[in-house]
């Protein structure tokens, strides 16, 4: 067995304790990236064919120096007996999207294509700090717009290792990835309206959203300011939890960081279930969508496996103890998309509004004025999904709006809230503890099957967004493979700062899978290598 | 209440706001799939709102109020913000003039 | 012919706060020394990925000017960006606010010179940060954004004001009321307070406000009554002629005195104002806004009136001692020390303190020489122990070695010569050496009295008791 089939509690033992060095760690990480992910995204890359690529394309850089310099101080640390961190040795991905010192940041961007930032992210920073080795920045959707990778700058995008010829989802497509592929063991990823949850559940991997609050912001490039949360992918449950130990707590540089001191997640997964109180709802058994053709809103059910894998995973936590609450309402989940179309549209046009060529990043060098190095410089550097993001957010809070969008939007976005608050109330009519649902309404797509179609694309998102919308804690864990052999992901929703909650739940859970003959299939990506 | 479809005009300006130049084909492109999304958008018109009491902040739980303090601390590397702008000399930004000559604000 | 016109004008401030931060960042708020681009961070100059930290004091001094202009404190404000794309704003957006300001209402009375007490009402007044700065070298354009992000409060007035002149009075009245509590330095030529203003005229009698035109960057008192009386004469002649006034946008030339068209202020830029997602709303409780309250010194124009009622002064004097709230307070420390008339307090304030302050560069804050020193020298003249010269001196002397008045008077034995017998056999030695002078006195020229007393003085170096020696003299001579 490789070293890259480790899981990350099992990698820093061993480098602690001196079984394992963390630079062969490292070397393994690099040569099995050398051998599955081929060429890396770059600008001036091109499409694959579907037909024939059966590479990753994960990454978009490598850091191997700062990696190597990483290990090395990590073996010093154990030749001193020194605590090396809780990451000691753990190769990690980054998404290409935090802020780290001595790198480039390209957002999967033209438009900060060579941008070095001049500070480093403090999610990044704490990975660092606890020892973990970071191999490399992975790719994802241009400025994390998108549910697939594929709006990438920087081609070949991710595919998906399961099968090559399916995304991998996005826009923590690269996270996913990678750390399906076993390139890396953990990777950082940022999830806003399901970007770290669905492409989880598209590789078959483990994705968490912790509490809007629960991790430092700093550093991380803005999409929606009030949604954006950075987030561990991880093979395991319990390495989830490591990774997010590790990074969770107060930072003074993020005024939207919260204070509340942070539990110990790893003590808490041993916790059984047993009176766990487990809410299933109808309301995420299909997704209403607008059908642009007939103007009629259309229910489309789950994809049939998946609903079949939720319902079996409530029946085995119902095996340990927990108690399952079926039919809870959650009436407002159906305005989660149109909320999501308005704050994110309008929050991530004004944080974009500082590309402009003058400070760092893309620029035209023979601008005639101010006003066409703006324009020439912002059309250039932006991708199409960029740009359809920024005019959706410019039309929706321009000020001559009979309707202030954003403030009717802030207003649903509580009623959807409120629905998780009814459903967690401890005194209400349910005194959920957590809510199991589906994570995504489909397995992968296929490559450049829904690319192009903004609505439906978006509409994927139904059942990751509300938690965003909510701030609350959500996580998704493998539970199964459909019969393409793509993977099908659940999710745990817990109440605010709740993490522990959803961590016993889905520890409990993934536990009951160990055996199951689904484990034993290996991703197509992987196949070749031994 | 009825959304307007956003028109071939209101398009222009909204381009103009972003600061972009677009190809027709990018233009037809994009109006079309704003459009499509405004459909989406319709939804929240039609939600009949009591004076919503919920809270649409997200609920940041502050041990204490930590406000930050007034006091001064240096960065460490001014000049290399400077230096990763693509056009700088001598420790300042560089900057076209605007067409019309003067100051916007 | 010429009808009866009134003169509108509001005027916008600019006021940069004090503090030692920038508002969002910990960069400093006051580089003017500085070169380009040596006060910036991450945060300052809009890198992708960093977050705004409010500074605390710029809140509180924020709420200290509004209880200052009698404006509510709002409990409870927020933040919005106000975007535009502009060179010295790095991050395509101002953070401002807009919904909900920190002072709401509140106004400013204007004592006016000939009495007259004009009050101006507020319209708005919030906190935002400030943009860099950019200027044109050599056929470049070039951004320094040391300036970016320091904290400033935005304040406008209703268009209550009536000429030239009662802007004058208004700016100048706001940057004496900064200082005084301590808001900010209100350096004009710093640009620590900057102004626009909006000019518009209409008949006399009528309520209607006609179109305005706006000025900017009249950074100076003066500047201010120049380009309004202008604008005004302006725009008076343009209607008289049949014409009409455009919005437009002024630029005023300090230097030529001139007013020049900007651009037209139609089709103003949508500035897609929404809540800044990234701040927490800035919460004051009750306790905290009646701290602030009450933390409010008593103001420049109370102060003065109270001096003249309570002490007696001129209103001259009141207003010389009143002209920087250090000296004031010093004054008053003093005059409670010295518990007897304050006239004799001010006229050594007015005249010989602040001679020393000038001197020596220093406010009366930072003078070495406290209140309680001044009333001691003062004292000891009073008592006769030293005389108006010596008494002068003291208070350099006191200035420059930090020691007590008495001690140095002992240590270099300043003090006048009240032993009568020693003083007699001195005053006996110098009318033995100037027998002609007391022959002449003696026959009638009493006006010699005057040589002899300068005589006694030189001989005894300035220290003589001069009622004393009158005294002695008389006597001897009339013998």
């Amino acid at each position: 067995m490789s070293y890259t089939q480790l899981s990350a509690r099992e990698i820093a033992q061993k480098v602690q304790a001196g079984e394992l060095k963390a630079c062969d760690m490292l070397e393994a990480s690099l040569a099995q990236i050398r051998a599955v992910d081929g060429d890396f995204g770059s600008l001036d890359g091109q499409l694959t064919d579907p037909e024939t690529d059966n590479k990753v394309h994960a990454f978009i850089s490598l850091t191997e120096n700062m990696a190597h310099a990483q290990a090395q101080a990590v073996e010093d640390k154990v030749a001193k007996g020194e605590d090396a961190g809780l990451l000691a040795g753990v190769p990690v991905s980054i998404k290409d999207i935090f802020a780290l010192e001595n790198t480039v940041t390209t957002a999967a961007s033209r438009m900060l294509h060579n941008y070095r930032a001049p500070y480093t992210a403090t999610a990044v920073q704490k990975l660092m700090d606890a020892g973990a080795l970071i191999v490399g920045k992975v790719n994802l959707d241009e400025f994390t717009f998108g549910s697939s990778n594929e709006s990438s700058a920087y081609q070949p995008a991710s595919n998906n290792p399961w099968n090559t010829a399916y995304v991998p989802g996005g826009s923590s497509g690269g996270s996913a990835a990678s750390v399906a592929a076993e390139e890396a063991v953990l990777s950082l990823g940022t999830d806003t309206g399901g970007s770290i949850r669905q492409p989880a559940a598209f590789c078959g991997v483990v994705g968490m959203k912790p509490s809007y609050g629960r991790v430092s912001r700093y550093g991380l490039i803005a999409f929606a300011s009030s949604l954006d949360c950075p987030g561990p992918l991880a093979r395991n449950v319990e390495d989830a939890a490591l990774m997010l130990q590790v990074m969770a707590g107060a930072d003074e540089r993020d005024e939207s960081s919260a204070t509340l001191p942070v539990p110990n997640y790893l003590e808490v997964l041993q916790q059984d279930v047993k009176g766990m109180r487990i809410g299933l709802s109808s309301d995420y058994t299909g997704i209403a969508y607008p059908n642009h053709t007939t103007g009629e809103f259309e229910v489309i059910p789950v994809q049939d496996e998946i609903k079949q894998a939720t319902l079996d995973a409530a029946e085995q936590l119902a095996r340990q103890g927990a108690e399952i609450i079926e039919n809870v309402p959650m009436p407002h989940t159906r305005y989660g998309i149109p909320v999501y179309f308005v704050v994110s549209r309008i929050e991530a046009a004004s944080n974009l509004n500082r590309m402009d060529g003058v400070k760092y990043g893309y620029t035209v060098a023979d601008a005639r004025d101010l006003q066409d190095l703006y324009t020439r410089t912002r059309t250039e550097g932006f991708g199409l999904q960029p740009k359809l993001r920024i005019l959706m957010g410019a039309y929706l809070s321009a000020t001559s709006k009979k309707v202030n969008y954003y403030q009717l939007a802030s207003q649903v976005r509580g009623m959807i809230r409120q629905d998780f608050e009814l459903a967690f109330d401890p005194k209400g009519a349910y005194q959920l503890d957590a809510l199991l649902t589906p994570t995504t309404p489909t397995t992968a797509f296929k490559r450049a099957e829904i690319f192009g179609d903004s609505v439906l694309m978006q509409y994927a998102d139904q059942m990751t967004v509300s938690v965003n919308h909510a701030g609350l804690p959500a996580i998704t864990v493998p539970a199964g493979l459909d019969k393409m052999n793509l993977p099908i992901g659940i999710q745990f929703i817990a109440n605010h700062f709740q993490e522990e909650t959803i961590l016993r739940a889905a520890y409990a859970y993934e536990q009951t899978t160990l055996d199951a003959a689904w484990r034993k299939v290996r991703p197509m990506a992987l196949q070749e290598v031994k | 209440m009825q959304l307007e479809k956003i028109s071939p005009e209101a398009f222009e300006k909204i381009v103009d706001m972003a600061a972009f130049a677009l190809e027709p084909e990018e233009k037809a492109y994009l109006l079309e799939e704003l459009n499509h999304q405004l459909q989406s958008v319709q939804e929240l018109l039609d939600i009949p709102l009591e004076e919503s009491s919920a809270s649409s902040l997200n609920k940041i739980p502050r041990v204490g109020d930590a406000p930050r303090q007034d006091k001064w601390q240096a960065f460490d590397t001014p000049r290399g913000i400077v230096e990763r702008a693509p056009q700088n000399e001598d420790g300042m930004f560089l900057v076209p003039e605007s067409a019309g000559g003067k100051d916007l604000s | 012919m010429m009808k009866d016109y009134e003169i509108i004008v509001g005027l916008e401030t600019h006021i940069q706060l004090n503090t030692e931060t920038k508002i969002f960042c910990a960069c400093k708020a006051d580089s003017w020394e500085a070169e380009p681009n040596t006060n910036i961070c991450p945060i300052c100059t809009g890198q992708p990925g960093v977050l705004p930290r409010l500074n605390a004091e710029a809140v509180q001094k924020g709420a200290l000017l509004a209880a200052a202009m009698h404006a509510e404190i709002n409990p409870c404000s927020l933040f919005d960006r106000k975007h535009y794309f502009y060179p010295d704003l790095p991050k395509g957006f101002q953070i401002t606010q807009l919904f909900e300001p920190i002072g709401k209402g509140g106004y400013l009375d204007l004592y006016m010179p000939d009495g007259e007490i004009k009050r101006v009402r507020i319209n708005k007044m919030h906190l935002e940060e400030d943009a860099g700065k950019t200027k044109l070298e050599h056929g470049q354009r070039m951004v320094d954004l040391n300036r970016g992000g320091v904290p400033l409060v935005e304040m406008v007035t209703e268009p209550d004001l009536r000429s030239g002149e009662e802007a004058a009075q208004y700016l100048s009245q706001l940057r004496e009321l900064l200082r005084w509590i301590g808001v900010s330095e209100a350096d004009m030529e710093r640009g620590h307070l900057r102004c626009d203003a909006n000019v518009s005229i209409r008949e006399k009698g009528s309520t209607v406000l006609n179109t305005k035109t706006e000025i900017k960057n009249v950074n100076s008192i003066d500047s201010v009554r120049q380009a309004i009386i202008q604008e005004a004469r302006r725009q008076i002649e343009l209607v008289e002629s049949g014409g009409k006034v455009e919005q437009y946008t002024l630029d005023w030339d300090a230097d030529t005195g001139k007013l020049s068209m900007m651009r037209s202020k139609e089709g103003e830029a949508d500035y897609r104002y929404f809540r800044e997602p990234d701040l927490q709303p800035v919460i004051l409780s009750n306790e905290e806004i009646e701290a602030i309250k009450a933390s409010l010194p008593e103001l420049p124009y109370a102060r003065r009136r109270r001096f003249v009622e309570d002490y007696h002064l001129s209103a001259y004097d009141a207003e010389v001692l009143t002209s920087e709230r250090g000296l004031s307070d010093y004054f008053e420390e003093a005059v409670a020390l010295y518990a007897k008339e304050p006239k004799t307090i001010s006229n050594w304030m007015m005249n010989d303190m602040i001679r020393l302050m000038n001197d020596t560069g220093k406010s009366a804050r930072d003078l070495v020489l406290k209140p309680s020193a001044l009333v001691e020298i003062v004292k000891l003249l009073d008592d006769g122990k030293i005389n108006a010269a010596t008494g002068k001196s003291l208070l350099v002397k006191v200035e420059q070695t930090g020691k007590a008045p008495a001690r140095i008077v002992e240590e270099e034995g300043l003090g006048l010569i009240a032993d009568a017998d020693s003083l007699r056999r001195q005053i006996e030695t110098v009318l033995a050496g100037a027998p002609n002078e007391v022959a002449a006195y003696r026959a009638g020229k009493e006006s010699l009295m005057g040589w002899f007393v300068g005589q006694i003085m030189r001989a005894t170096g300035g220290k003589a008791d001069p009622k004393l020696t009158r005294e002695i003299l008389v006597g001897l001579l009339k013998e």
